[in-house]
């Protein structure tokens, strides 16, 4: 466009061309799925580079159980969409360096350990903007069919990331996620008793 | 709040936040930028990444100008990083591309207009990252300290805690003026 033919004015314009991004985002598209390996991601990690690898756990028929992504400001984003799986989970986050212990209980039970354990909690430390990051440790975000978690991986070093979660959103009256960090060497296996 | 996610599928919904919003993206942007032509870039490209990223907003996270805030405050960091070559190399619409010189005069009384705040924004340079992003949100562009904690993904009590922080180096600091004083006073209210 030309905008010295036109009587309108920059916002106009603007807005004529945004209308015409949203119009064409808004056509349908062929949807490709893309899946990556758990050794793909040691390697990248390894190598320093990027990122953002996605690992997919569950049957390859079926939209995948859960996914384990790497970010490239040192997290790891874990997203359940079902509780299968378990055991894969634990390796695909021991991949990327996040030790887990991850249970999917059924509602009305926790864990019960001996020992207990002793909670790691945020050691607060400014990033390079120098922003704390002051939430809970490893807080679950609800959203429309999954549950997400983002672990910084500075915070996770001797000591395992739990699991222990009842149902995925909607979570509904009873239903619990839950997750913590327990220092290494300080806790028992979990036992499902009643909450 | 629903409204705001169906931005990037909607043009008609697009454009009753692009009306409500544009003026406040605008002064955003200029109270950061002094060229007029970047000015029309930046507020372009702010737009394209709300509708972009409008599927993930969430109403916990925030209004919906505190999240457009956070969006426009991406896209100016990337700028402050020399990123925007690689932006404008990508870049869907140039807003450039888009101005007439009647265009161009109207940004530059804009920018004029926030001379001030570009005065205090280089005050703030001597503050440490965490702090002048909170002062720059509630000083600059007026939200509350709670919007702010939201914008930058923080609670409210530390929000509170870098700006008390942020207004005592700059009484202790920077050379006083008048906007200063005003804003910093602003901060601490």
């Amino acid at each position: 466009m030309n905008p010295t033919e036109t009587n309108t004015s920059f916002e106009d314009r603007l807005l004529t061309e945004l209308r015409t991004v949203v119009a064409e985002r808004s056509r349908p598209r062929r949807r490709k799925r893309r899946a990556f390996v758990a050794v793909a991601a040691c390697l990248t990690l390894a190598a320093g580079t990027a990122i953002a690898l996605p690992l997919i756990g569950g049957e390859q028929t079926t939209p995948p159980a859960y996914s384990v992504t790497v970010e490239r400001a040192g997290t790891v984003t874990v997203k359940v969409v079902r509780f299968e799986d378990a055991e894969g989970l634990e390796r695909d986050l021991a991949a990327v360096g996040v030790a887990a212990d991850v249970n999917y209980l059924p509602v009305g039970k926790t864990c019960k350990r001996t020992p207990a354990g002793a909670l790691v909690m945020s050691d607060a430390k400014p990033d390079k903007n120098g922003l704390v990051k002051l939430e809970p440790f490893a807080a679950w975000e609800e959203h429309d069919g999954y549950a997400m978690l983002v672990v910084y991986l500075s915070e996770v070093k001797n000591a395992t990331l739990t699991i222990e979660s009842t149902a995925l959103p909607p979570l509904g009256p009873d239903g619990t996620l839950r997750s913590g960090l327990l220092k290494n060497g300080t806790f028992g296996p979990c036992v499902p008793v009643d909450a | 709040m629903g409204e705001l996610r169906r931005i990037g599928h909607d043009p008609d919904v697009f454009e009753v936040f692009y009306r409500e919003h544009i003026e406040k993206v605008q002064r955003f942007v200029a109270r950061r930028v002094d060229d007029p032509h970047l000015v029309a870039d930046l507020t372009a490209e702010v737009f394209l990444a709300a509708i972009d990223s409008a599927d993930n907003y969430r109403p916990s996270r925030g209004t919906p100008t505190g999240w457009l805030y956070g969006v426009a405050q991406n896209v100016v960091s990337a700028e402050r990083r020399r990123q925007v070559r690689e932006l404008r190399a990508n870049q869907r619409i140039s807003g450039r591309r888009l101005l007439t010189p009647d265009d161009v005069s109207r940004l530059e009384e804009r920018i004029d207009a926030e001379t001030g705040a570009r005065e205090l924004l280089q005050a703030m340079d001597e503050l440490p990252d965490g702090e002048r992003a909170v002062l720059e949100l509630v000083a600059l562009d007026g939200i509350s300290p709670q919007e702010a904690a939201q914008v930058l993904g923080i609670r409210a009590g530390a929000a509170r805690v870098r700006l008390h922080r942020a207004r005592m180096r700059l009484r202790d600091g920077v050379p006083a003026s008048t906007s200063l004083v005003d804003l910093t006073t602003e901060a601490n209210s």
